[in-house]
């Protein structure tokens, strides 16, 4: 087990540069997770790491220790890869054993480490089959079996479950959740899917265009997103964001967007003397009310177009002054599209120059 | 719809192929006085040495040809499937041999082994013209030529067959196998080629099936000759019809090596075939 650092990484390819100084830590067995769009980086940022890729510049540490010139199998981390990648012509018990045989470990370790392994995964049933007779979830299963089976330093797992079902991914997603709590080992995790990346990190890195966005815990980046693509990245529905002008005015914050003016009793003592400029305001859908409850909320006045029924709850859309916005509500609601409706809304997010300003209720 | 296939299939291969074989129960000479001799002329195949000689010489062509076609192919997709600069160009000329029409290319490579003004000869002695070999006039060096000749032309055919085989081997594979600690050789070793055996199989097919026909290079390069050290089963069939005007053992021959074929082609599709198709890499 160890500790990962990873200090200043660039990568290009050609002309292009896909990673720009990237650096973070990883604590000893912490669960971590890379998560941004398809093609920001985090796939090359993980085979960086599994020293499958040369970085172009910058360096990796396990455990303090430089691992820059050393191979995958000396890095002692194993992948669990998107596609699976198991060894089509070879049976299960084959596929784990590989790696083992690889390095000569003698045989009856390797049968132990075997039978430790399926027991842990369930997979016993399987050990005699080859790749094609197992289904999506069995393969998986097995991928990841290969990467415990070798009791690594560092896992490494490149969106593991993106070629799963919705349901069987949900299982697997608390599955690995479990194995990470009993196994204790470092683990990496690239994903673009953001409830996997809420459910089992630690911490989250978000990227985007090979720049780190934010690192926080999940929490963190839910609550108080660095940024206006974090915000935007984070949640389901996405943040409402509206790009327009704030001015300050005593103790209210005004902004304009079109026809639409706010004004809010929130202060932001970073903004105290700054001159009137651009901003982009979050609200997230889910911070929206249909009861005025307590100070400090604003509300606003417009017409429902349209309310998907999601079961438990519905997705209201709605037009306020030519901007739509969106609100989660109950499924409750009585109302119709084409209806007025006021809503109240309990928190905003202001981000100037693409960062976080921290509002204050006066 | 399939009438017209039908038809097709029963004028142009059928008629011809049954045809044949009624020739070769015939006696040798066409025309109102021939008589039906039933299986005679194969009675006599089985007994003609010059015919178990042609056999052999084919079955060791067959032999050496698809053993280093298949060798030299792997190394070919190999090297074609590795990214680099100048891949495309270089895929190209590798591709070259193979469209050469091969009598042009058996032309050519007589005129290369040509004992007094072949280049193979200038490029190794240059000047000294008392040791220039008189390549196709020795045996084993004349059976080497066709070899040689053969392996020129169709290795990058089995190389561009092994290459198909090669890009269906996903990279993260190969990835997953880096991970596990497996040096360059035990990748191919434990994975490359366990997974290229189906291409490799239809590579071993078509070249043996197309090894085992093998008649223009003969006649080109050698005319069976010297002696009958080259003389391959078709060419020996070729020369007993067409020269010596025995027109039902010809014909004999011919069936034979066909009725044979059939069977190899049968025997690959049952066991090889079989397996491709399940697509099992195994």
């Amino acid at each position: 087990m160890a500790g990962l650092e990873l200090q200043h990484i660039e990568k290009t390819f050609g002309r292009s540069r896909v990673l720009h100084d990237v650096s973070f830590e990883v604590g000893d067995g912490e669960f971590i997770v890379l998560l941004g769009p398809s093609g920001c980086g985090k796939s090359t940022l993980l085979r960086i790491i599994a020293g499958l890729e040369p970085q172009t510049r910058g360096s990796v540490f396990f455990g303090g220790q430089c691992v820059d010139d050393l191979s995958p199998p000396d890095r002692d981390v194993a992948m669990v890869f998107q596609h699976y990648a198991l060894y089509p012509h070879l049976t299960v018990r084959e596929n784990l054993a590989f790696g083992l045989k690889m390095r000569r470990d003698p045989k009856p370790m390797i049968e132990a480490r075997i039978a430790e392994t399926a027991a842990l995964l369930e997979i016993h049933d399987l050990l005699d089959r080859k790749p094609r007779e197992l289904s999506g979830g069995q393969q998986q299963r097995v991928a990841m079996g290969r990467a415990i089976v070798r009791k690594p330093k560092l896992f490494l797992f490149d969106e593991p479950l993106s070629n799963l079902d919705a349901r069987l991914r949900a299982s697997m997603r608390v599955e690995l959740k479990k194995l990470h709590q009993r196994l204790g080992t470092t683990m990496v995790y690239v994903t673009h899917d953001q409830a996997e990346a809420m459910t089992l990190g630690h911490t989250i890195v978000v990227m985007n265009h090979g720049r780190i966005q934010q690192i926080g815990r999940p929490e963190q980046i839910y609550h108080e997103p660095a940024n206006p693509f974090v915000a935007g990245f984070i949640g389901n529905p996405p943040m409402n964001l509206f790009e327009g002008s704030f001015s300050l005015d005593q103790r209210q914050l005004e902004f304009r967007v079109g026809d639409l003016t706010l004004r809010f009793p929130f202060q932001a003592h970073e903004l105290i003397g700054a001159d009137n400029g651009m901003a982009t305001l979050g609200v997230r859908p889910e911070d929206v009310t249909f009861e005025p409850q307590g100070s400090g909320h604003v509300a606003i006045t417009g017409t429902i177009d349209l309310i998907e029924n999601l079961g438990h709850d519905s997705i209201m859309h709605m037009m306020v002054k030519g901007q739509s916005l969106m609100a989660r509500t109950s499924s409750s609601l009585r109302q119709h599209a084409g209806e007025s409706i006021t809503i109240h809304v309990k928190n905003f997010h202001l981000f100037i120059n693409e960062r976080r300003i921290p509002l204050q209720s006066p | 719809m399939a009438f017209p296939a039908l038809t097709f299939v029963a004028v142009f291969s059928l008629y011809p192929a049954m045809d044949s074989f009624l020739l070769s129960l015939y006696s040798d000479f066409p025309g109102p006085e021939r008589s039906f001799v039933g299986f005679g002329h194969y009675a006599e195949l089985l007994q003609d040495a010059v015919a178990h000689q042609a056999f052999i010489v084919t079955l060791g062509f067959v032999l050496f040809s698809t053993a280093l076609e298949l060798l030299m192919g792997t190394g070919i997709a190999l090297v074609v499937h590795e990214r680099f600069r100048g891949r495309g160009w270089v895929r190209a000329a590798v591709l070259i041999p193979w469209a050469i029409p091969t009598v042009v290319a058996s032309q050519m490579w007589r005129f290369l082994l040509n004992d007094q003004y072949g280049a193979i000869n200038a490029i190794l002695f240059g000047d000294r013209v008392e040791a220039y070999v008189p390549w196709l006039a020795d045996p084993w060096m004349a059976f080497g030529a066709i070899v040689l000749a053969d392996v020129w032309k169709t290795s990058s055919f089995a190389g561009l067959l092994v290459l198909a085989g090669l890009q269906v081997i996903p990279e993260e594979t190969y990835d997953a196998a880096r991970v596990d600690g497996a040096t360059a050789w035990q990748r191919f070793r434990y994975i490359t080629l366990p997974l290229l055996k189906p291409a490799l199989l239809t590579a071993l097919l078509f070249r043996t099936i197309d090894a085992f026909r093998v008649f223009d290079l003969v006649f080109v390069m050698t005319q069976g000759g010297p002696g009958d050290a080259t003389q391959v089963i078709q060419f020996y069939g070729y020369k007993t019809l067409f020269t010596e005007g025995r027109v039902g053992y010809g014909t004999t021959i011919s069936v034979t090596v066909f009725v044979a074929m059939a069977i190899l082609s049968l025997f690959y599709v049952r066991t090889v075939g079989s397996k491709l198709l399940q697509r099992e890499p195994a």
